[in-house]
């Protein structure tokens, strides 16, 4: 049989496939992924960016529980604030109530319950990045203001919620009318102004009431603080979980699209070797012919 | 004597025809790197003897014939043609697998950055520097989209590009078959040379549109394409019209008034029809599906919800026309981009409200697509398709190239020039040229002797 060697058709192209062979194997090494293109493997890089979109949603539940937990943590410390001007009051008011006291004794009673009023009202207007935290959904507005020598609550009884997890919402403003006033007539500022008025004019049963209205307040502060302490505690196990389900979405990416450097390694000295012996093969082929040897 | 001189003849006839071995052969190594050229045997014969007392008239040169292998040649012209089609479809595909780029950093990224616009709004509703960050991935999902519909729109472009310099070249080859098969059917001395020279321009036919050949038994060929379409009979050639059509300006192909492109099943023409007219357009659907879903699924939550002025949402996107053309033309409602404030983030119309931000950034993971499927997961299903296409048309290709190299091994085996061969071919004629200067030599030195017996 008749064998014909064609250097520029079989030789090049037998160089030209160990050429791609090892700049494929070069290319995996080199950039570490075994899927750069979807012709590559089209099945692994669908699945790839399934799992970036899964690993893109779970870092922006990550980013809204961040923020949800710096909002929590500054009402937290809001509604500690409270609960200590609130025990302050009662104490001021105590310490204003019974028949020895002198006039100036009462009026620093009650000068000292007034302070703390403003305090609380204070507090309840805080901000947090520009938005009230208890006005409800009207974050732009303050929660309470003082008018007709009374306060007008300006917020709504809605909540404005932050999805910290596929389905799980996290309230990260609060009622502040729920807080001051709950089912009180009167809110809190209100009726610490009517206690401060008692202690200046020794009315020991009105005192009495004013200090029930303070200790209503605490309770409903206290049960916030709680449910807020319950939130505290679901975002940071919703951060954890995020945390392992992106660990585990970026490995199952990793699996898809990354190369195993040992194995490409190993391939790209093949590929090196199969070029060089085909480098080899051609300049061989053909060196020597019959012409070689007529004489 | 007159024997003697006969076989001067003999001896003469047998110098000639050695000597044409040689010219044979050297013909062959001068011509071992023509492209499509066949290797020629010299065909010798005995000049049998005149009768029973003679040993015979020496040899006899009977022609030069070139050999071919037309069975090989005309499988070879058919996966050619097939080889060909695969390329000009992996050519297509390939621009359009180069404008998709990598998970995770193709319009994918977009999309994902265009929900977390919504979720990041949906953490601080108010913020007018959130909201112009979801203005902002708007513009920048349209224009991803826009870009990646304008490059599926410059690879039928240039598609349209490749037929025509096809069609030129074809147009140009069968006219060059046509003026061949004149001088082959003149029967000139060079009608090997021609066959050769026609040999190529028939596999190029076949490479560029697919063409099938039939001997004629005048020597000439004719050459059909398509559906049984002449492009060249004898000495005719007719050609290709490629005009452009339509608001596409998509090349139409027509021969002799019949309109061929749907036809071109085969060849480099045809694989840039199948890929301008079949592969691009299903890409190009999928991804106009996916835009208009993305587009109509945000103005539907948009327009449910409330701005930062209380007003009710309007559409967040430009409302699409029709599925066709919905990635190229999608862009963001000129009057949202144009204030942020109108981004309605609000479900209940309070300005910290943030229900419907919320709603717009769980579309990320809604199953409102088409076929019940995430953005995400419609985008991964475009990737899939375009990849095992290219993957697919790739490895078509490549067995069509070991198929043609294989049909390329096995004519060389007939037809092509083996210096090896022609240098025994060489070291042959030579020797018996040599023999028979020799044996001419050998009857001039009897004829002396017979003459010196008159003297």
């Amino acid at each position: 049989m008749r064998v014909l060697f064609d250097v520029l058709r079989d030789g090049l192209a037998a160089i030209n496939a160990a050429r791609e062979q090892m700049e494929a194997a070069r290319n995996q090494v080199a950039t570490g992924r075994r899927v750069v293109a979807p012709s590559d493997d089209p099945l692994a890089m669908q699945q790839a960016v399934g799992e970036y979109a899964t690993m893109g949603a779970i870092d922006a539940y990550r980013r809204s529980a961040d923020s949800a937990a710096s909002r929590l943590a500054a009402t937290d410390t809001v509604l500690a604030g409270f609960v200590d001007k609130l025990t302050a009051a009662v104490v001021a008011a105590t310490s204003g109530r019974g028949s020895n006291k002198t006039a100036a004794e009462r009026s620093a009673a009650a000068a000292e319950v007034r302070s703390l009023r403003d305090a609380l009202v204070g507090d309840i207007n805080t901000t947090f990045r520009g938005t009230a935290l208890f006005a409800g959904t009207r974050v732009d507005q303050q929660a309470y203001v003082a008018s007709g020598g009374g306060y007008t609550y300006q917020g709504d009884s809605a909540a404005v919620q932050v999805e910290v997890d596929r389905g799980r919402l996290v309230s990260v403003s609060y009622d502040g009318q729920a807080i001051a006033q709950g089912g009180d007539p009167v809110d809190v500022f209100t009726a610490m102004e009517t206690l401060a008025a008692a202690i200046e004019a020794g009315d020991d049963d009105a005192i009495g009431v004013g200090i029930a209205a303070l200790d209503r307040t605490f309770d409903r502060v206290s049960r916030l603080q709680g449910r807020l302490g319950a939130d505290e505690r679901g975002v940071d196990a919703a951060t954890a979980r995020l945390s392992a389900m992106r660990l585990a979405a970026d490995g199952r990416r990793s699996k898809l699209e990354d190369a195993n450097m040992a194995e490409a390694i190993t391939r790209m000295n093949e590929a090196d070797i199969a070029y060089r012996a085909a480098l080899s093969a051609v300049s061989s082929a053909e060196r020597v012919s019959l012409l070689d040897y007529l004489k | 004597m007159s024997g003697l001189f006969e076989s001067l003849t003999s001896a003469s006839n047998a110098l000639n025809a050695h000597r044409l071995g040689l010219d044979v052969t050297g013909q062959n190594m001068a011509n071992i790197n023509t492209v499509g050229y066949s290797r020629r045997v010299l065909q010798l014969a005995e000049q049998p003897p005149a009768d029973l007392l003679s040993a015979g008239r020496g040899v006899e040169v009977l022609g030069v014939r070139a050999l071919r292998d037309e069975f090989l040649n005309a499988r070879l012209r058919g996966e050619q043609g097939s080889g060909a089609f695969n390329d000009a479809v992996v050519e297509s595909l390939a621009t359009i697998e180069a404008s998709v780029g990598p998970a995770g950093a193709a319009l994918d990224q977009r999309m994902t950055e265009f929900f977390d616009a919504f979720a990041a709004l949906a953490d601080d509703v108010t913020s007018l520097p959130a909201r112009d960050g979801v203005v902002e991935q708007g513009r920048l999902l349209s224009q991803a989209f826009g870009d990646l519909s304008a490059r599926l729109a410059l690879t039928r472009r240039d598609a349209n590009l490749s037929i025509r310099g096809a069609v030129d070249e074809v147009n140009r080859l069968s006219q060059e078959v046509a003026a061949l098969n004149q001088q082959i059917m003149a029967n000139g001395p060079e009608a090997e040379a021609l066959r050769d020279q026609r040999g190529v321009a028939l596999a190029r036919l076949s490479e560029l549109a697919g063409a099938t050949v039939m001997q004629r038994p005048d020597g000439a060929v004719d050459v059909t394409i398509g559906q049984g379409r002449a492009l060249v009979v004898a000495t005719n050639a007719y050609a290709i019209d490629a005009q452009p059509t339509g608001p596409s300006g998509d090349l139409l192909l027509t021969l002799g008034g019949i309109t061929i492109t749907s036809e071109m099943a085969s060849g480099r023409i045809g694989g840039l029809v199948h890929g301008r007219d079949v592969v691009v357009p299903a890409h190009q659907g999928r991804l106009d599906q996916l835009a208009f879903d993305i587009a109509t699924q945000v103005n539907a939550v948009h327009t449910a919800g409330f701005d930062l002025n209380g007003a009710a949402g309007v559409n967040f996107f430009a409302v699409p026309g029709s599925v066709a053309g919905a990635a190229g033309t999608m862009a963001m409602n000129a009057a949202v981009a144009a204030d942020s404030r109108l981004v309605a983030g609000s479900a209940t119309g309070a300005i910290g409200d943030n229900g419907n931000a919320r709603d717009l950034a769980a579309l990320r993971e809604a199953g409102v697509m088409t076929g019940g499927a995430t953005a995400a997961e419609a985008w991964a299903e475009f990737v899939y398709h375009v990849g095992s296409d290219v993957a697919g048309a790739r490895s078509a290709s490549t067995s069509h190239t070991q198929i043609i190299n294989q049909l390329l091994q096995l004519r060389d085996q007939a037809s092509g020039v083996s210096l090896d061969e022609e240098a025994a071919h060489l070291m042959r004629y030579q020797r018996a040229y040599e023999a028979s200067a020799r044996y001419f030599t050998s009857i001039v030195e009897t004829i002396d002797t017979v003459l010196e017996m008159v003297r």
